[in-house]
């Protein structure tokens, strides 16, 4: 349930609308309204097929709320232009298939001993 | 009547009259109260032993027992007030319960069933508290369900409902009794969107009536030499009487071009009651709402501004609400605007149809819910109720798909048999997709039919379904921009206005201070603000989260990650939640707030406070030789306090609503000062800057390193970058860098120990240990006279240390503990 | 006669140590409590003397009468017990901290004493937190009684590191690190080296146990004289970041160190690690995902973002700051490029949206500057001293970064400000938590600290002033309110070396001043 939000800088792409309704920049307005439409009916029935959606950063868990955020933001003219330009780069999905922050530094040989060393039996 | 499809219920919940409309999927019709009109006037009367009439029967009491009637009670929803009917007391939400519970029956005469769900229209302006107020009222009435729309959007739903499907902006423009409202649509490809709109909480007939009020208690002492004051709560009854007659002729003019006002025994006089007596022209009463209607129009203007949209790109202008009626009103917008006004809407119930369609776009059926036959199987199906696009989907689900004879394939049919889908199989979750196609402007019925694996029909429940074709809102759009006051004063920005509802955001914030487990006196603050300012301070608070140290499993150092989200459902209510990220504790405690209430004494005292900065920057102004267009701004503050000042007068005499207003307008006026405050402090920054420039520069010359001196070079230099971008927060942080180093090669110089003693001991009269500061001076004045250095230098240090700091401070929004 | 003359010599070298004034002529005040500690301790050694030689004495004697070994053992043990009460630390460190007694440990502890010297109240404490500690559970109940146990006392060493450990207990370790870290910003004067060295170990220990080897072995290197086990783990963490440790000098280490059985799976593997580690684990190797999009991609703003992708997805490799500024300046040419203005020309007429391209472009670019400078605060760049041409996308974005910086630290400040507003309007009776300012102190630091880092030299000192303020109001208030010298000094003194690091000559000798004497 409680996913982070995206990392600040990264909104506009991880939350890109046309990624969430899962178009392209050259959709039309009925489209977006259709596919909008269609996702929330089926976000609301529980498909399994509607819970996530591409980004060039992985795949992302799509809510409701956002699919009616993002119907909102296409339907104003300028504020589309701004979203298509971010929308402009979108591997196919198994290239992006790795999720943001997966890196993580391999730690070296951890001791859990280490404060029992000193006889402590709890850290 | 009604027995085969859906009811969709609105209700236009209004100041001075309230009405309701019904639509079946293919008209709308306003609902008719007992004495056959569609406006029921929003009275309520509460006689001595409790008996409650509503609306016009509530209205013939008005004349001659006022005290026992209640109307305006809207303006003052959300705030604690309880209002005394007939020593009866209310709270605003119960009384506008009796009115709902009112329409209700209306509606049940009309239709023959008693709506458990509808629409509730708000004006646009409210805030959160506001529109709680109401839903609590709705469910008083009875109502198990309603949801809230605003004002502007409903009409502008009405108006746009069946439109041809034409390019271009549309203006709706609702005056009502106390609120105006104005909303901006825009018809493209096929889709009519809201784009903007806009209003004043505190502008509406109300304020032409007082108008006339002002100017019949000018006649009046011109002929009879008596002052009637609103301050006064004696002429309180009087100015009542006055304006209930001069509201009368106010309607009158519209049919005809000339009233008479007559009112006996009105006039208190020393000789005895004198009788009133006024004609008023048609003429006459333009002269005195121009001013209201001028103000009108520049929200107008401000919205069509806001969306860069020129007055001449609008095609319709739909008039709404009462003073719609008046031909003053038509010719003076016709004018200033230069748009046509369109025909053919009627002003009055437009809302309440607008809030009738959303409820069917909303998919809020008013009937009680049918039992469904026992053999169907039940298809759980999500579709828009209202659909603007004429090839939507139909996206459902068998329940208990395991079940002998289930459904394995589903096709539609539309009822007029000219359009029908293939069969469609199910997926592996029992779902289905259907694209179905509509008939424009229609209400379009479509049958279910589904077999089995054998290929059987099966009966399925529900067996039909309705989708309207128009201009559709599925969405409430939030009304006032939501987010969280930082402790910058600035505000991160969760819900946008127009942002449609429900809506959910996560925005990652960090700590500014240290909250230790378990310790009382720390607490972490979450403002959450409401409004359009971007300095948080301005804007309201509407609750704060609150997380104590107490309620801590660790203790939660400055700088830690905390994910804040805020959730609005469709009615706007809020529920906020902050998750710990290190910790992974989760806080959820929302104090809610309520409309503070308007102390006449505060807003006095904030009154006076604007006042004296309003004069500080008319002198400024001079000073600096601002521009006129500077002056023009701070003469437009002027008369906006003036305003002020004769609401806070009317509070005095007891009118709640003329408080609230002068709250907000005080609100308002203050950033409209702050703005103007920083505009002209930027020359006076300026200056500052200058001679600091020139003072560290000697100095620097004189006594500083190479190292200072570079140091002091790059400062000046980043701070005429600040001063070509005009960035006052740079410029002030560049500034004080270069100062502080030239203050240390200042102190390099043999006199400067000596000057900054007498600095210090100037001061000492502030300090926090009197007797030590003046023993602390004695002893300089001693190392002075011995002319020794060193000890003068340890006295001065010692006087620093207990003198208080001056330092400007920030302001910490409404405390707030996060950025 | 001689040996009787003897113990009248000690007797009364012991009397006139005890009576003679104390030296320090800065100690004015008699009755202040390091002048009440040293004469304890005044006590305490002649008190010792004067047990050793009444023993020396008897002993003499009763060889003198010729008595037997077992009245000699008879007197050793009473002057043991002796030495016992005057020493509480042998007993307790020995005997009750290994068995728990935390209030037994607490109230021998009070009796002072070595090594508590310089912080007795505090020592008590950490003494009790470590018997806690040897327990396997900790009740909220214990910990709650210890911590009261400090509170309205002066904070010092030892209080703080008792406070540290016992947040520690509690399982809130990053409390715990900052406190612990913290301990050695106390003067040595209000810090038992013990409770520095008990600080030192469970910092180790916390290290150890994450596996981060490199800080073990800086630990024990800046510290006082380390404990056996200290020795032991610095060189098992030599041995396993890639320090060539003999295997005898480990195996002899590990015999001399407690807790053996515990020790004995750490220097199996530390032995088993004999060979030379390449310090540098692999890079991972770097997409250029701009030649992707040079390949596949029409549109300019393509190749800006799959370097934004390549760079967020794999935010280590290569240069970080390099491939940023690639990133920002990728993304300049794409803001400037004409095929991005017809492209988005033709669709403002297309969508009849009501701003211009170029409106636009500017919108985006201001966007753009929020969302780069946001990415590289995300990522810890240290992009602060970067410059670039008057106007450019690069310039915006440091800008904004430092923007950010600076608000970070300011928003600290002013909290601290409104904070330090309500303790001064509070009325004396109330007291001071001083820990959860420290604490505090501490949080602020290190957000001065790591913007300082990322912002560069310019961006410290304009950041510094800010800060400088409450924190100098902050230990002024603790120090003539609360008597909090520890504390006061502990600010004055990152005030100071901050002061200096600037060149601010006139801030340092203020803190300078404010260090030597008060006031
Ligand atoms: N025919 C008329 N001519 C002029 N003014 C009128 C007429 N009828 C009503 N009014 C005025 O219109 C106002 C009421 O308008 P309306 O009924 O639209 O308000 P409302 O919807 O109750 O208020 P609100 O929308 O602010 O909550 C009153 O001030 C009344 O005096
Ligand atoms: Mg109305």
């Amino acid at each position: 349930m409680a996913t982070p939000p995206p990392t600040p800088g990264l909104r506009k792409l991880v939350r890109n609308p046309f990624f969430i309704l899962g178009l392209t920049p050259e959709a039309s307005r009925a489209q977006i309204e259709r596919e909008g439409q269609k996702l929330l009916s089926m976000l609301q029935v529980g498909f399994g097929e509607a819970s996530h959606y591409h980004t060039p950063l992985g795949p992302q868990r799509r809510t409701a709320e956002m699919v009616r955020h993002a119907m909102a933001e296409l339907r104003d003219p300028s504020r589309r232009l701004c979203h298509e330009v971010w929308a402009a780069y979108c591997p196919p999905p198994d290239d992006c298939a790795k999720p943001v922050g997966s890196h993580t530094p391999d730690q070296p040989d951890p001791w859990e001993g280490a404060f029992a060393s000193f006889g402590w039996r709890m850290s | 009547m009604h027995e085969s499809g859906p009811i969709y219920v609105g209700i236009d919940l209004g100041t001075t009259n309230s009405s309701a409309a019904v639509f079946d999927g293919e008209q709308v019709t306003p609902v008719r109260n007992a004495t056959g009109t569609a406006l029921t006037p929003s009275l309520v009367r509460i006689d001595g032993s409790g008996r409650i009439s509503v609306g016009h029967r509530a209205r013939k009491f008005l004349a001659h027992d006022p005290d026992s009637v209640r109307g305006e009670f809207k303006r003052l929803m959300g705030t604690r007030k309880g209002l005394t009917v007939a020593s009866n007391t209310r709270r605003p939400e119960e009384l506008a319960a009796e009115l709902l519970r009112a329409l209700r029956r209306d509606i049940e005469t009309q239709v023959g069933v008693a709506p458990d769900r509808a629409v509730i229209t708000v004006p646009a302006l409210f805030e959160l508290p506001q529109i709680a107020a109401t839903r609590e009222a709705a469910r008083l009435a009875g109502f198990t369900e309603v949801e809230m729309l605003q004002e502007p959007v409903a009409s502008a739903l009405a108006a746009g409902f069946r439109a041809d499907h034409s390019h271009g902006h549309w203006l709706v423009y609702d005056l009502g009794g106390g609120t105006f409202d104005v909303s901006l649509l825009a018809a493209r490809d096929g889709f009519v969107d809201v784009v903007g709109h806009d209003g004043d909480n505190f502008l509406g007939g109300r304020d032409l009536d007082w108008a006339l009020v002002q100017w019949a208690c000018e006649q009046i002492e011109r002929e009879h030499g008596v002052v009637l004051s609103r301050a006064n709560s004696a002429h309180t009854p009087i100015l009542g009487k006055l304006k209930r007659a001069l509201e009368d002729a106010k309607i009158e003019l519209s049919q005809v071009s000339e009233a008479s006002v007559v009112c006996p025994d009105l006039i208190p006089h020393p000789d005895g009651a004198r009788h009133l007596e006024l004609q008023i022209t048609q003429a006459d009463l333009e002269a005195i709402c121009e001013p209201v209607f001028a103000r009108t129009v520049d929200v107008c203007q401000r919205l069509l501004a806001a969306n860069r949209v020129r007055a001449n790109e609008v095609e319709r202008l739909v008039l709404v609400g009462g003073p719609a009626a008046m031909p003053a009103l038509k010719k003076y917008i016709e004018k200033a605007l230069g748009i046509e006004l369109a025909r053919g809407y009627d002003p009055m119930t437009l809302v309440a149809r607008g809030a009738a369609l959303f409820a069917a776009s909303a998919n809020l059926d008013a009937r009680p819910k049918a039992p469904a036959p026992a053999s169907a199987h039940r298809l759980w199906l999500r579709h828009p109720a209202v659909s603007a696009d004429l090839k939507p989907h139909v996206v459902g689900r068998v329940m208990r798909a395991d079940e002998q004879g289930a459904p394995t394939q589903i096709k539609l049919s539309r009822n007029d048999n000219n359009w029908e889908s293939a069969w469609v199989s199910l997926n592996q979750e029992a779902g289905f997709i259907v694209g179905v196609e509509l008939i424009a402007r229609r209400s379009n019925i479509f049958t279910i039919a589904a077999k089995d694996e054998a290929g059987n029909p099966v009966v399925v429940d529900p067996p039909t379904l309705t989708i309207v074709q128009g201009m559709s809102l599925s969405d409430p759009p939030l009304s006032r921009r939501i987010g969280i006051a930082l402790a910058s004063d600035r505000v991160q920005v969760y819900f946008d206005r127009g942002e449609p509802l429900p809506a959910r955001r996560t925005f990652r914030h960090h700590t500014v201070e240290t909250v230790a487990r378990g310790s009382d006196t720390c607490l972490l603050k979450i403002p959450i603000v409401q409004g359009e300012f971007d300095r948080a301070h301005l804007c309201r608070l509407v609750g704060t989260l609150e997380i104590p140290g107490t309620g801590l499993k660790t203790t939660v150092p400055a700088g830690s990650a905390v994910d804040v989200t805020l959730e609005l459902d469709r009615g706007g209510n809020l529920t906020a939640r902050a998750l710990l990220a290190d910790s992974d504790q989760v806080f959820d405690e929302v104090a809610h707030l309520l409309v503070p209430e308007a102390s006449v004494d505060v807003l006095e005292a904030t009154y006076q406070r604007s006042g004296n900065r309003l004069q500080e920057l008319r002198k400024a102004a001079f000073r600096h030789h601002q521009d006129g267009d500077f002056r023009q701004r701070v003469e437009t503050v002027a008369r906006g306090l003036d305003g002020v000042g004769r609401d806070i007068e009317a509070a005095r005499g007891g009118d709640d609503d003329a408080g609230l207003k002068a709250r907000r307008m005080l609100l308002e006026l203050d950033a409209q000062l702050e703005d103007l405050d920083a505009e002209i402090q930027w020359p006076a920054l300026l200056e500052e800057a200058k001679w600091k420039l020139a003072w560290a520069a000697h100095w620097q010359q004189k006594y500083g390193s190479e190292h200072e001196q570079r140091l002091f070079n790059d400062a000046s230099m980043a701070a005429s970058k600040a001063r070509e971008r005009r960035d006052a927060v740079e410029l002030e942080r560049q500034v004080g860098l270069a100062y502080d180093l030239g203050f240390n090669a200042f102190v390099r110089d043999p006199q400067a120990w000596p000057s900054l003693f007498e600095q210090a001991a100037a001061a000492v009269d502030n300090a926090r240990d009197l007797p030590a500061a003046h023993a602390l001076v004695a002893d300089g004045r001693d190392a002075l006279a011995r002319e020794d250095r060193r000890s003068l230098e340890r006295v001065v240090r010692k006087l620093w240390n207990i003198l208080p700091a001056t330092h400007k401070q920030r302001r910490q929004a409404f405390e707030s503990g996060l950025r | 006669m001689s040996a009787a003359g003897l113990v009248l010599l000690c007797v009364l070298l012991c009397v006139a140590l005890v009576a003679a004034p104390i030296p320090s002529s800065e100690l004015g005040d008699p009755n202040s409590p390091r002048a009440r500690a040293l004469r304890m301790s005044e006590l305490r050694l002649a008190s010792t003397l004067t047990a050793l030689a009444v023993f020396i004495l008897l002993t003499l004697y009763v060889l003198g009468r010729g008595g037997g070994l077992d009245a000699i053992a008879i007197l050793a043990g009473l002057v043991g017990l002796a030495l016992m009460v005057i020493h509480p630390w042998i007993a307790v460190r020995f005997i009750l901290i290994p068995l728990g007694q935390v209030r037994l440990v607490h109230t021998i502890s009070s009796l002072g004493g070595y090594p508590w010297l310089r912080d007795p109240t505090g020592g008590a404490a950490l003494a009790a937190t470590l018997a806690l500690m040897r327990r396997s559970h900790a009740s909220e109940l214990e910990i709650e009684w210890i911590e009261r146990q400090i509170q309205g006392r002066p904070l010092r060493g030892a209080g703080l590191a008792a406070s540290g450990l016992l947040a520690a207990c509690r399982g809130d370790t990053e409390t715990a690190r900052a406190l612990l870290r913290s301990v050695e910003a106390f003067d040595s004067e209000r810090c038992p080296l013990t409770a520095w060295r008990i600080a030192l170990e469970w910092q180790m220990a916390d290290a150890a146990s994450s596996g981060d080897w490199q800080a073990v072995k800086r630990l024990v290197q800046h510290g006082p004289q380390p404990s056996r086990t200290a020795v032991f783990l610095a060189l098992v963490a030599r041995r396993l970041t890639g320090e060539w440790v003999t295997d005898q000098k480990l195996v002899r280490a590990w015999i001399r160190a407690p807790h053996r059985l515990d020790n004995l799976r750490l220097l199996q593997r530390a032995l088993r690690n004999n060979e030379d580690i390449t310090d540098t684990p692999p890079l991972h190797p770097l997409v250029d995902l701009s030649e992707v999009a040079a390949n596949g991609g029409s549109s300019p703003q393509v190749a800006a973002q799959a370097l934004m992708v390549g760079f967020v997805q794999n935010p280590r490799a290569g240069v970080p700051k390099d491939r940023f500024f690639r990133l920002v300046d990728t993304w300049e040419q794409t803001l400037a490029s004409t095929s991005l203005h017809t492209h988005l020309s033709r669709r403002v007429l297309a969508l009849q949206a009501n701003h211009s391209a170029e409106e636009l472009l500017e919108q985006l670019r201001e966007q753009l500057s929020d969302d780069l400078a946001a990415l590289a605060r995300a990522h810890d760049l240290a992009i602060g001293e970067a410059t670039g041409s008057s106007g450019s996308l690069r310039e915006l974005c440091v800008r904004k970064f430092r923007e950010l910086l600076l608000l970070e630290v300011e928003s600290t400040a002013t909290a601290l400000a409104s904070r330090l507003q309500k303790l001064e309007a509070q009325d004396f009776a109330h007291n001071f938590e001083v820990v959860t300012h420290w604490r505090s102190f501490l949080a602020a630091r290190e957000i001065y600290e790591h913007a300082a880092k990322l912002g560069g030299e310019s961006l410290r000192r304009m950041a510094f002033p800010k800060l400088e303020k409450q924190l100098n109001r902050l230990a002024l208030l603790a120090l003539s309110r609360f008597d909090e010298r520890g504390f006061a000094d502990g600010i004055f003194r990152f005030l100071l070396w901050e002061a200096e690091a600037q060149h601010n000559e006139v801030s340092a000798a203020a803190y300078r001043h404010n260090l030597a004497a008060g006031f």
